[in-house]
C-alpha cells in the first residue's frame, strides 16, 4: 500500500521544501521506496535542496503532457538507491498542471513507490490544490508565528473540502502538524508562541517540532538534505518525525525545552551546524 | 580583492563555498541556454533518439557546453547501463 503525503502550509517560506526533502530522505533511510515531487511549477527549489539541479532536463509537466515517460523523468538520489526526485518545470506556469494529468502521474507512482511526498507551493491556488488533491495524509508546516498559524488553520479547512477524498466522501486526509523554526529559548522568555499555544488553535496530531537550526542553511548550501546530518538537532528532529509517521507513537518530543547550555554543548552545536 | 582573499579564507571548503560554486554552474548554464536557445531542444531530441532503443533515466544523457581555447565545444556523454532494458516502443 502506498501513501501520498502532501507537505503544505498556506503561508510561504515556512519550510515546506526543507521538510519535503528531509522527510523523504528519512523515509528512504528507513528503507521505504520514496519519491518526492515538486509541485512548485515556475519556481522550483526542491532540486537545489536535494542537490540534483544539474541533472534536470525533463520535469513533471513533460510527464503530464506525455512528452516523456515517468520512469525516465525520475531522478535517482546520489546517496540513497530507493529515493527519487520528480522535479517541477522552471519555465511553464501553473496552468500546465492539468488535474487529470496529475492524477495519472500519482496513480502511476503508486505502482512502484511506498511513499509519494508532494512539495506544495505556497498559497491556496492551482499548484497547492493540485499537490493536495490526491493526498492520503498531509503535513501542515507551521512556524510559531501568528500569521503562519492562521494560514495553517485555513489550509486545514481546504484539505477537508477540496481533496478527492473529501469530494468522493471517503475517509478524510490524515492531518499532521509540523512546527518548524522553533526557538525554545524565545518561547521560554515569552517572545514566541509555544507548541501548546499552536496546538490549541490547530487541534491536529503533532508530528514533530523542528528547531531553528544552522544545519538547515548548511544542508541547503550543500544540496544534502539535513536528515543526513545525524549530529544536527534539525536532522534528529526530522528523523523523529519520520519515525512517528511510520507509526512509532511513543517518541518523546526533543528540542522543545530551553536548555542551559554549557560551553561544550555550544561548541558541539556550532561544529555540527558549520 | 578583499583581505579575506589574501589570507585564502574563501578557498576553504565551507558550505557557502559549495553554494557559490553550485550557483556559478547554474548561472553559466542558463547563460549558455540564452546564447544557444536550441541546446535544450537538441538535448531533448538526442535523449528521445536514445530512449527509442534503451530505457534510461534522463540524467544519464548529459550535454555540456564548454569554452576551450576560444572555441565552443559541445560535449555529449551517454551512460547506458549494462542491464538497461531495450525500449518497448520499437
Ligand atoms: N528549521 C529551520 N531552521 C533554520 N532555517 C530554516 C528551517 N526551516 C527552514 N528554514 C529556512 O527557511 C527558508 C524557507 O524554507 P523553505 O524553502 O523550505 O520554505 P517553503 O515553505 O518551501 O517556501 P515556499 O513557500 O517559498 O515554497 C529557507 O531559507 C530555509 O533554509
Ligand atoms: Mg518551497
Amino acid at each position: 500500500m502506498s501513501e501520498v503525503i502532501v507537505v503544505t502550509s498556506g503561508k510561504g517560506g515556512v519550510g515546506k521544501t526543507t521538510t519535503s526533502a528531509a522527510i523523504s530522505t528519512g523515509l528512504a533511510i528507513r528503507g521505504k521506496k520514496t519519491v518526492v515531487v515538486d509541485f512548485d511549477v515556475g519556481l522550483r527549489n526542491l532540486d537545489l535542496i536535494m542537490g540534483c539541479e544539474r541533472r534536470v532536463v525533463y520535469d513533471l509537466i513533460n510527464v503530464i503532457n506525455e512528452e516523456i515517460n515517468l520512469q525516465q523523468a525520475l531522478i535517482k538520489d546520489k546517496q540513497l538507491p530507493n529515493l527519487f526526485v520528480l522535479p517541477a518545470s522552471q519555465t511553464r506556469d501553473k496552468d500546465a498542471l492539468k488535474i487529470e494529468g496529475v492524477k495519472a502521474v500519482i496513480e502511476k507512482l503508486k505502482e512502484s513507490f511506498d511513499y509519494i511526498i508532494c512539495d506544495s507551493p505556497a498559497g491556496i491556488e492551482k499548484g497547492a490544490i493540485a499537490a493536495m488533491r490526491f493526498a492520503d495524509q498531509a503535513i501542515v508546516v507551521t512556524n510559531p508565528e501568528i500569521s503562519s498559524v492562521r494560514d495553517s488553520d485555513r489550509m486545514i479547512g481546504i484539505l477537508a473540502s477540496k481533496s478527492e477524498r473529501a469530494e468522493e466522501g471517503k475517509a478524510p486526509i490524515k492531518e499532521h502538524l509540523l512546527v518548524t523554526r522553533y526557538h525554545p529559548e524565545r518561547v521560554k522568555t515569552g517572545e514566541m508562541l509555544g507548541v501548546t499555544d499552536i496546538l490549541e488553535v490547530l487541534s491536529i496530531n503533532l508530528l514533530g517540532v523542528i528547531p531553528e537550526s544552522k544545519a538547515v542553511l548548511k544542508a541547503s548550501n550543500m544540496g544534502i538534505p539535513v536528515t543526513h546530518n545525524k549530529q544536527s538537532d534539525a536532522g534528529q528532529a526530522y528523523m523523529d518525525a519520520v519515525d512517528r509517521l511510520l507509526g512509532e507513537t511513543i517518541k518523546p518530543m526533543r528540542f522543545v525545552e530551553a536548555k542551559r547550555k554549557g560551553i561544550f554543548a555550544s561548541i558541539y552545536e556550532s561544529i555540527a551546524g558549520e | 580583492m578583499s583581505i579575506f582573499d589574501i589570507f585564502n579564507f574563501n578557498k576553504q571548503k565551507t558550505s557557502a563555498n559549495t553554494a557559490r560554486e553550485r550557483l556559478r554552474i547554474i548561472v553559466e548554464s542558463s547563460a549558455n541556454d540564452r546564447k544557444m536557445p536550441k541546446i535544450k531542444e537538441l538535448q531533448a531530441e538526442i535523449f528521445n533518439v536514445i530512449a527509442k532503443y534503451y530505457e534510461i533515466p534522463q540524467d544519464d544523457v548529459n550535454i555540456q557546453i564548454d569554452q576551450q581555447n576560444g572555441k565552443t565545444v559541445l560535449e555529449l556523454s551517454v551512460n547506458i547501463a549494462e542491464d538497461a532494458k531495450s525500449a518497448s516502443i520499437i
